[in-house]
C-alpha cells in the first residue's frame, strides 16, 4: 500500500474510531444493550447508511470545489441561517469536546485508579502538546491505529459463547423488551442517532478533506474511506450492544460508566483484553477530542472567513488556534465543575440529533447543484438515500425534546 | 414585539417548564411507586455490577485500580439514588413502601461501602466475603421492585 493511499485510509478510520465510536457511542451503545439487547441494532445500520451518505456528499463538495461543505453551503443559504446553524452545532459540539475530554480523563483513571478529575488537566494538556507537535497525518495514524484496540469487542463476543439463534430473535424484533415502554424505546433511538450520526464527522472528514488537499482524482480513495470507516464503526457499536446484552441484560443491571463498559470485555477475555479495551476507549474518546475540537474551530473560522487549518503553523492561522485552544480551556474547566460527563453526553446528543435536518440540507442541495459540481454532482442512489435520510432526521428532531422531557431522559 | 423575540420567550417558557417537570417529586402513589421501583431497579444494578467485579477479580479478569473505580462508582451512585428516593415525601397510604425501600437501601450502600473501603485500603483478598450478602441482597430487590411494579 503506498504510503498516501495508507494515510487516506487512516483518515478513514479515524473518523470512524474517533466519530462514530465516541463517549456518546461507548456510553449509548452498553446502555441499550443492557436494557434493550439488539433491538435496536436497527437504528446502527440505519445511522451507518445514512451517516455513509451525507459523509460521501461532503467529501465530494470538498473535493470538487475545495472548500468544505458547510462552508460552501452556508455562503449559499444566507447569514442568518448559517449564524443560527453555527450556534446550534457549536453549542452541541462544545458540550461534546467536554465530554469527550472527559472520556479521555475516565480511561486514565480506570488504568491508573486515580480520580478522574486529577487526569482532566493532564488530558487537556497532552492534547495541546498533541495538536502542537504532531503533523495532522502522523495525528491521524496514531489514533486511527490504536482506536482498531476496539475490535477486542468483536472477538469478546464469541469469547462470551453467545445462543446465536437468541441474538438473531432479539436483533429482529425491533420493539421494547418486556418491562420497557415505547417511551423509553424511542428515546434511545433519539440517542443512538444522536450519538451515532454526530454532525461534527461530516465538518472534520469535509475539513479534513480539504487540508489533505484531496482533489477530483482522490474520489475512489475518499469512497473508500467512507465504505470501510463508518461500517467499521458500526461493527464496533453493534459488538458493544451485544457485549452489554450478553453480560448485563438477564441480571438488570444499568449502565452509567465507562468501567461498565468495559467489563464485558474483562469478563470475556481477562486482563489482557480489558486493558486492550482501555487503551481502545483512550484512543477513541482522544481521536473525538480532537475531532470535535477541530470541527468547532473550523466551524467558526469558517463562517466568519478566517485563515484556517492543522497543516499551517499555528501563527499564520491564529484566530483558529486562538480559538481552539480556548474552546479546550473552557471545556476542561466544565469538566472540572464536576458535571456529570456521561449525563452531559446523554443531553448533547438528544440535542444534536434534533440539529440534523438543519445541517443535512444545505448539503444535499449543494450537492445537487450541477454547476458547482459537474461531473460529480449527485446521482439518484445519493439523492434517494440522502433524502430518506432527512425524512428521518425530521421526524428524530421532532421526537427528540418531548421524548427527553416525558420519559425523563429514558428513565420511564 | 418581533415574531422572534416571541418565539424565544415561548422557547425559555418550555424549557423553564420542561425542567421543573424532570425535577417535580412525585404526587400520586402510582407515581411515587414508579419511582420506588426504579430506585430499586437502580439499587439492584449497582449490586449486581459490583458482584461481577468481585467475580472478575477472583478469576484475576479485572485489574485492581478498575475494580476500586468501579466500587466506588457503585457506592456513589446507590448512594445518590437511595438519598432521592428518601426526599421525596410519600402520598397517601405509601409510608411502608418507603421504609421497605430505605431499610434495603441502606444495607445496599452499606455493603458497598465495605467493598470500596477494603478496595482503598489493598485488603483485596476479604473482597469475596464481604460480597456474600450482595447476592440475597439483589434477591430482596428484585421481589421488591415485582411487589412495588404491581
Amino acid at each position: 500500500m503506498k504510503p498516501s493511499t495508507l494515510f487516506a485510509f487512516t483518515l478513514g478510520t479515524l473518523s470512524a474510531i474517533g466519530g462514530f465510536i465516541d463517549i456518546g457511542d461507548l456510553v449509548a451503545d452498553a446502555q441499550v444493550g443492557a436494557r434493550f439487547g439488539l433491538r435496536l441494532a436497527w437504528v446502527t445500520v440505519v445511522s451507518v447508511i445514512g451517516i455513509m451518505c451525507f459523509a460521501e456528499m461532503s467529501g465530494r463538495i470538498a473535493l470538487k470545489t475545495q472548500r468544505p461543505a458547510f462552508g460552501l453551503a452556508r455562503s449559499r443559504i444566507g447569514p442568518r441561517y448559517a449564524l443560527a446553524g453555527l450556534v446550534g452545532a457549536f453549542l452541541v459540539t462544545a458540550l461534546l469536546v467536554m465530554a469527550e475530554l472527559s472520556g479521555v480523563a475516565l480511561a486514565l483513571e480506570l488504568a491508573s485508579g486515580f480520580h478522574y478529575l486529577l487526569w482532566v488537566p493532564v488530558a487537556a494538556a497532552f492534547v495541546v502538546v498533541v495538536v502542537w507537535t504532531l503533523p495532522f497525518k502522523l495525528m491521524h495514524r496514531i489514533y486511527g491505529v490504536l482506536g482498531l484496540a476496539m475490535l477486542v469487542y468483536v472477538v469478546a463476543i464469541w469469547k462470551l459463547d453467545p445462543d446465536w439463534s437468541t441474538m438473531w430473535r432479539s436483533t429482529a424484533t425491533p420493539a421494547p423488551v418486556p418491562g420497557e415502554t415505547w417511551g423509553a424505546y424511542l428515546f434511545f433511538v433519539v440517542v443512538l442517532i444522536g450519538a451515532q450520526m454526530t454532525p461534527y464527522e461530516m465538518f472534520f472528514f469535509s475539513s479534513g478533506a480539504v487540508e489533505s488537499r484531496w482533489r477530483p482524482k482522490d474520489l475512489a480513495e475518499m469512497r473508500i474511506n467512507v465504505i470501510v470507516g463508518f461500517p467499521l464503526g458500526g461493527l464496533l457499536a453493534i459488538a458493544i450492544q451485544a457485549a452489554a446484552f450478553l453480560v448485563f441484560f438477564d441480571l438488570g443491571v444499568q449502565v452509567d460508566h465507562i468501567s461498565q463498559t468495559a467489563l464485558p470485555v474483562a469478563l470475556a477475555l481477562g486482563q489482557v483484553g480489558f486493558l486492550l479495551a482501555i487503551v481502545g476507549i483512550f484512543a477513541a474518546t482522544f481521536g473525538a477530542t480532537l475531532e470535535t475540537l477541530f470541527a468547532t474551530g473550523y466551524e467558526i473560522a469558517q463562517y466568519f472567513g478566517w485563515s484556517y487549518g492543522k497543516v499551517q503553523p499555528p501563527a499564520r492561522a491564529a484566530r483558529f488556534t486562538t480559538a481552539t485552544l480556548a474552546l479546550l480551556l473552557i471545556s476542561a474547566a466544565l469538566a472540572l465543575t464536576t458535571l456529570d460527563p456521561i449525563t452531559v453526553t446523554i443531553v448533547a446528543v438528544v440535542f444534536s440529533a434534533a440539529l440534523l435536518p438543519f445541517l443535512f440540507v444545505p448539503v444535499l442541495l449543494t450537492a445537487n447543484d450541477r454547476e458547482l459540481m459537474g461531473e460529480l454532482v449527485n446521482g439518484r442512489l445519493a439523492n434517494a438515500v440522502g433524502s430518506l435520510t432527512i425524512l428521518f432526521s425530521v421526524a428524530v428532531a421532532l421526537a427528540a425534546f418531548p421524548l427527553l422531557v416525558l420519559t425523563r431522559a429514558g428513565v420511564s | 414585539m418581533r415574531w422572534t423575540w416571541w418565539l424565544a420567550i415561548l422557547l425559555v417558557a418550555l424549557v423553564a417548564a420542561s425542567v421543573w417537570y424532570l425535577q417535580a417529586p412525585p404526587r400520586t402513589v402510582g407515581s411515587y411507586r414508579d419511582r420506588a421501583a426504579s430506585t430499586t431497579e437502580a439499587l439492584r444494578s449497582q449490586v449486581q455490577t459490583a458482584r461481577l467485579w468481585v467475580g472478575a477479580l477472583e478469576d484475576g479478569d479485572a485489574t485492581r485500580p478498575a475494580a476500586s473505580v468501579a466500587f466506588r462508582e457503585a457506592e456513589a451512585d446507590a448512594e445518590a439514588a437511595l438519598s432521592r428516593f428518601a426526599g421525596y415525601k410519600p402520598p397517601g397510604t405509601t409510608d411502608e413502601l418507603r421504609s421497605e425501600v430505605t431499610v434495603v437501601g441502606r444495607e445496599v450502600t452499606l455493603a458497598l461501602a465495605a467493598l470500596k473501603l477494603a478496595a482503598d485500603r489493598g485488603e483485596w483478598d476479604d473482597l469475596p466475603r464481604l460480597a456474600d450478602p450482595l447476592e440475597p441482597l439483589a434477591r430482596r430487590l428484585q421481589a421488591l421492585e415485582r411487589a412495588t411494579e404491581r
